[in-house]
């Protein structure tokens, strides 16, 4: 029991360390400067400041607006209908995830820039003297964020299609017509992950920093990076983001209610029969729809990103050049990952076990409302001093902003899977005199598989994605690759760039296959 | 007089035959009950009676109107039956005045007699103080009794039952039984019941069909059927 004890409290204690006390630090110190922020205070100031407020808002509204039309219908198509390929095509529409939305950004450039081989050809044919759209500006940033998280809305909705239980639509049935059965039967349902795809997306849109850098859109997370890298003023930063931050820590507490309320049931796999059969005309639509989604989301600018690399010579030089970030990157994201999930599976069994469980998964999901440049500042404060320099010094620092950054993607996850376990089979195995490691091992572990995977696949991707808060921590020697290539697509050759940019989508896809291999080979434990 | 008929129905899954030339037929006001073992394709009879399905040839009647066939498919709503399901299929969402308001409105009962209705049923199953809670808030045999109260809160004169005490405890099963028993004969019902239990079947049921592999094996009066020494080893067998 003690043994426990101590072993929860050290796991809670490292969460504190890593994940709170860089934020206590950076916004304790941020106090300070709100005298100065007030008498500095002066319609100028606050027209910018709105102006910034204002992007980053409509950037963040209509990308979740715009992932949610898309994402919604092929959700739809592939958890409810008999389309043809359905399998392939929903694989081929999560892709776009794979890919970090700066490098969807640049490769949009190539495309709709204002060199752009479609707006030169269009420029052509209609004899203009500037193009109609370029990717630059807030449309452009919306254009690409939508393409980037689109899969998001896609997969948790089309989770709540698939776990709802059929027999409630069939009740329905007997007394509804099939529009009444989905107005008031599956969209309830489905409304708790359809409002979850859209609060994530909604904070990946505010807090993503490259695209909108990329695109030269002033937006709240490129301001608070300029704040501190140009003018050195990092209190006034973490000052700057705190309304935001209380927003955001707004839209976390709604989704803890809907989370509480027991409406999560990610993981239930219940073998679904019950399809909508599609008719021709259905099939071709849905055929069209989806594989027009995945040619701009994918085929396009990773096609582009090819053709600019010109040969496969230039993507060889590209690896080669690139050899040591990217093992540093997979090395880092694979230990990120596979440390996350741990500590997720240790989180959430005592979220799920705690009195104060409400407060506590407030808590763990919190730091998805931090600005990554501002995480960077506090654990610059924290770490970098005499005492814990041989941390800052090394790839240790980085591993700990993956962890702080995207733990809460663990927890969420696993917690939710935590929560369909049935307890009578963990009580059936300890009455069967089996130790509580052998409980683990043999009964939780393969019943939390899917969580698991779900987890640290989707944490590989984002620590090898991750730019805003390496960016200000990185040690000397351990430059990782989204920071290569970020540097590169401002000093770089195009073609060099552009083969560059092809890694990190190999190297999600080969996390990605590697966990699917793991896990259909061990497939018992024992 | 026959009120549901069902005339050599085939259903297959995925390449499995489950009803295999099904032919019955229901009377009115009386409960009829099919017994068989997991797998005989009993659910998926109620489900063709209920119109969530078609089957792949014959054809069902209700009332003398043909309702099924490969061809035709009229759907549930419109076939003035009720079902309580086996997994109950309570919406999580709604609380049980709600799940009863819910269906009256559907039926485009008039505002002003809903509460009304819903007293008399509520009352009827014993679920008065217990109008305001969720699903998630009651107990087995309360939930049982939502969606009987569900079932019958519009008063359509045929309920079909699929196993709806799978889940309960023993002496539950018995209140449960009975209250259906009761309301059965006030609200004058015809009853389709769905089960494997043979002390089930002989307790509630008028009329007893016995189906596997997907065929109807033995039908008859289930007093008949118990006092006719011709059944006895088969009813041995079957328990």
């Amino acid at each position: 029991m003690l043994k426990k004890r101590v072993f929860y409290s050290t796991v809670i204690f490292l969460f504190f360390i890593i994940v709170f006390l860089p934020l206590v630090l950076v916004f304790g110190s941020s106090f300070k400067e709100i005298g100065s922020a007030l008498s500095s205070f002066n319609m100028n100031s606050l027209k910018e400041k709105f102006v910034i407020i204002s992007n980053s808002f409509a950037i963040a509204f209509f990308t979740s607006l715009f992932s949610l039309i898309i994402g919604a219908p092929l959700a739809f198509l592939f958890s409810r209908t008999n389309l043809y390929f359905g399998k392939i095509i929903k694989f081929l529409c999560i892709i776009p995830f794979f890919i970090p939305p700066y490098i969807q950004a640049y490769a949009w450039i190539f495309i709709l820039g204002k060199k752009g081989f479609l707006n030169t050809a269009l420029m052509k044919i209609f004899s203009m003297q500037e193009p109609i759209f370029t990717i630059y500006g807030i449309k452009g940033v919306i254009f690409v964020l939508t393409l980037s998280y689109f899969p998001v809305v896609m997969f948790l909705i089309s989770i709540g299609l698939e776990s709802a239980d059929p027999t409630l639509e069939d009740a329905c049935s007997l007394y509804r017509s099939k529009l009444g059965v989905t107005r008031w039967i599956t969209f309830p349902l489905v409304s708790p992950y359809l409002i979850a795809g859209i609060i994530f997306t909604f904070i990946f849109a505010f807090s993503q920093f490259g695209v909108s850098a990329l695109l030269e859109v002033r937006s709240y997370s490129v301001d608070l990076f300029a704040q501190i890298s140009s003018f050195y003023n990092e209190s006034r930063a973490a000052l700057n983001s705190l309304p935001i931050l209380l927003f955001i820590l707004f839209l976390i507490v709604f989704l803890s209610r809907k989370w509480e309320k027991g409406f999560f049931a990610i993981f239930i796999t219940k073998d679904r029969k019950r399809f909508v059969k599609l008719g021709n005309w259905g099939q071709a639509l849905g055929l069209i729809f989806s594989l027009l989604v995945i040619f701009l989301s994918f085929a396009l600018p990773i096609g582009e990103l090819m053709f600019q690399s010109r040969s496969l010579k230039v993507i060889i030089a590209a690896l080669k050049a690139s050899a040591k970030p990217i093992t540093t990157s997979f090395l880092l994201a694979f230990i990120s990952a596979s440390l996350i999930v741990i500590l997720s599976l240790i989180l959430s069994s005592l979220l799920n076990k705690s009195k104060f469980s409400l407060f506590f998964r407030i808590a763990a999901i919190l730091p998805l409302g931090i600005p990554g440049s501002i995480l960077g500042l506090g654990l610059i404060k924290l770490w970098n001093n005499e005492l814990t320099g041989f941390i800052y010094s090394s790839f240790l620092i980085i591993i700990i902003v993956y962890i702080a950054r995207f733990i809460p993607y663990g927890i969420l996850a696993l917690y939710s899977n935590l929560k369909q376990v049935d307890n009578n089979l963990q009580d059936a195995a300890a009455l069967s005199g089996a130790s509580q490691f052998k409980m683990n091992r043999d009964i939780l572990i393969p019943l939390l598989k899917p969580g698991i995977k779900f987890a640290w696949v989707i944490t590989f991707i984002l620590c090898l994605g991750e730019l805003s808060s390496t960016v200000l921590v990185v040690p000397p020697g351990h430059e990782t690759l989204s920071l290569r290539i970020y540097s590169l697509m401002h000093y770089g050759e195009s073609s060099l760039i552009a083969a560059a940019s092809l890694i990190p989508l190999l190297l999600s896809l080969s996390g990605f296959l590697f966990i699917k291999i793991i896990f259909a080979k061990v497939k018992r434990w024992r | 007089m026959e009120i549901i008929k069902v005339l050599n129905l085939i259903k297959t899954y995925e390449n499995r035959l489950i009803l295999n030339k099904l032919s019955l037929s229901l009377e009115e006001n009386k409960t009829s009950v099919i017994v068989g073992p997991s797998g005989s394709g009993k659910t998926t009879l109620l489900r063709l009676i209920a119109g969530f399905e078609k089957p792949d040839s014959g054809e069902i009647y209700i009332n003398q109107k043909k309702v099924n066939s490969p061809k035709i498919l009229v759907p549930p709503r419109k076939r003035g039956i009720s079902m309580v399901f086996q997994s109950l299929a309570l919406w999580p969402h709604m609380t049980v005045k709600e799940h009863l308001a819910f269906v009256l409105k559907a039926k485009k009962i008039l505002k002003k007699n809903i509460p009304e209705k819903i007293n008399k049923i509520s009352g009827l199953v014993g679920l008065k103080d217990h109008l305001k809670k969720y699903p998630s808030q009651l107990s087995g045999g309360e939930k049982q009794r939502v969606a009987v109260a569900r079932a019958l809160v519009l008063e359509d004169p045929i309920l079909l039952l699929d196993e709806p005490l799978s889940h309960i405890h023993p002496k539950l099963k018995k209140d449960i039984l009975n209250l259906i028993k009761e309301l059965k004969s006030e609200l004058n019902l015809t009853l389709l019941y769905v089960t494997h239990h043979l002390n089930e079947a002989l307790f509630i049921g008028d009329k007893l069909f016995f189906i596997d592999e997907g065929k109807l094996t033995i039908e008859g009066d289930s007093r008949d059927m118990v006092n006719d020494p011709r059944y006895k080893n088969f009813f041995i067998d079957v328990i």
